[in-house]
């Protein structure tokens, strides 16, 4: 495979990447299923077949409804990919340039645990070397409490600030949402900024209900992205963007999550007293209408009715003594 | 949702009302309405089983005249005054009935008596006697 088909194979798939990184919340717990054609991939990086690994991955990425966890494995598995075809500096600054992404999605780099070690010493070479702003992304938040939103900063200037664009609105079906998003990347001053504050070598900010368009109740997604600015004011890093924010489900029913974990990990500490935000237990499965005492009661008491009255028909009737004759039966 | 189960007294309990339920069935059912009939004979009048009496005829009416039945009994040797037998109603009803009861001898006719305006009584027997008096 030539140097230039690479480029164009993975300069579109990066371009799809940075689409999908901010998958839609309706979206991620709609698709909880293994990506097969991740799973594909990374049968064929163990194997040694980079070029068909990395055209999986393409495939894979471009699978709708792929998680944060989809796309930090995505990223992982194509960094190995890049770096198993050979160390040539083009590679090297794909396999860079996907590390890169997946420190947006996954700050713990636990998707690198599928990856090769020249990947695992690239993403440190990366981490340590470029500005990035580490953040778990928001999945689904319960509404009507206050929304936590932390990052950390890596291989950033002294004074770097960190700054919240956040905006909210209704939770729509999938066709408006795309039309309301659409009306977000023309207007992308209709987000809020606030300053992230310095909280134990890391950076947090409240969003309390009801306070700065931030919903109280009902359900509605929040779109938001960070961006760490150097004190002259030069864009160092953002993870997310006005084009392309990160999106959270403000829920009242579902169950809180963030990370590459999604809705699945239990999100802790979206409390100020850095308590665990437990979500509610499910409501009980309807039982069966088979299963319910009211089907079988009435049925029951039937039965034991019709019992009844057939022992009483089939009592025999109590017969008279006979006399010394005997006895005559009248018609 | 929650699941109702009887508690093991509740069931003992419920068990032991449906038996004592069927239990009490055959009670609650009465017996067919029933005549219990003696046939005797008048004072002063005798009949010997075989010599001066081999047979009884009932003649059953409703309402003295609607025949219901003719039953011939024979008597067994030996056997004396008085016999009973039992009329049962088991078809229509019969609110009042006459019986008619010939004393035969090798169907020579020895003996006659009757009984009227005997009413049966639904769930138990009711007793009737009829006097035979020679002929």
């Amino acid at each position: 495979m030539t140097s230039s088909f690479l480029r164009a194979l993975l300069a579109s798939t990066l371009l799809l990447s940075a689409l999908a990184a901010a998958p839609s919340p309706a979206a991620d717990m709609q698709f909880r299923g293994a990506n097969q054609n991740l799973e594909e991939a990374r049968a064929l990086v163990a194997k040694g077949r980079f070029e068909e690994a990395l055209q999986e991955l393409v495939t894979a990425e471009q699978l709708p409804g792929n998680t944060n966890r989809h796309l930090a494995d995505i990223y992982a598995l194509r960094a190995s990919a890049l770096l198993g075809l050979g160390p040539t500096p083009e590679h090297q600054q794909l396999a860079s340039d996907a590390l890169f992404l997946l420190w947006h999605i996954d700050p713990q780099g636990s998707a690198l645990a599928s990856a090769t070690q020249a990947a695992k010493d690239l993403a440190q070479e990366v981490r340590t070397t470029r500005p990035l702003v580490l953040h778990d992304r928001l999945v689904t938040v319960r509404t009507g409490q206050p929304i936590r939103v932390r990052a950390r900063l890596s291989s950033a200037p002294p004074d770097t600030a960190i700054y919240l664009h956040y905006r909210a609105e209704a939770d729509a079906p999938v066709e408006a949402r795309d039309v309301q998003q659409t009306a977000a990347l023309v207007d992308s001053e209709e987000y809020v900024r606030v300053q992230l504050e310095p909280a134990g070598g890391a950076y947090e900010v409240y969003l309390r209900p009801g306070v700065g368009g931030v919903p109280a109740e009902g359900d509605h997604v929040l779109r938001y992205y960070l961006e760490a600015l150097a004190p002259d004011g030069s864009l160092l890093d953002s993870n997310g963007s006005a084009r392309q924010p990160i999106r959270v489900l403000l829920s009242q029913t579902r169950t809180e999550g963030a990370g590459v974990g999604g809705a699945d990990a239990v999100l802790a500490t979206l409390d100020e007293g850095g308590k665990v935000a437990h979500p509610e237990p499910p409501p009980p499965p309807e039982t069966p209408i088979y299963k319910r005492w009211q089907l079988w009661a009435p049925i029951g008491g039937v039965v034991v009715a019709g019992v009844v009255i057939g022992l009483v028909v089939a009592q025999p009737r109590p017969q008279p003594p006979n006399g010394s004759l005997g006895r005559v039966d009248l018609p | 949702m929650k699941t109702h189960s009887l508690s093991p007294l509740s069931s003992a309990s419920l068990a032991a009302a449906l038996f004592g339920l069927l239990a009490a069935l055959p009670a609650c059912k009465g017996q067919d309405p029933a005549l219990l009939l003696t046939i005797t004979t008048a004072q002063g009048t005798s009949f010997r089983v075989p010599q001066d009496a081999d047979a009884i005829r009932l003649d059953i009416y409703q309402n003295e005249s609607e025949l219901v039945t003719t039953q011939q009994l024979d008597l067994d040797a030996g056997t004396n005054f008085p016999y009973t037998v039992t009329l049962v109603e088991t078809g229509q009803d019969y609110p009042q009935l006459k019986v008619n009861a010939t004393v035969t001898l090798q169907g020579a006719e020895v003996g006659y008596g009757s009984v009227d305006n005997v009413a049966m009584s639904g769930g138990s027997t009711v007793d009737a006697t009829v006097t035979v008096t020679a002929q």
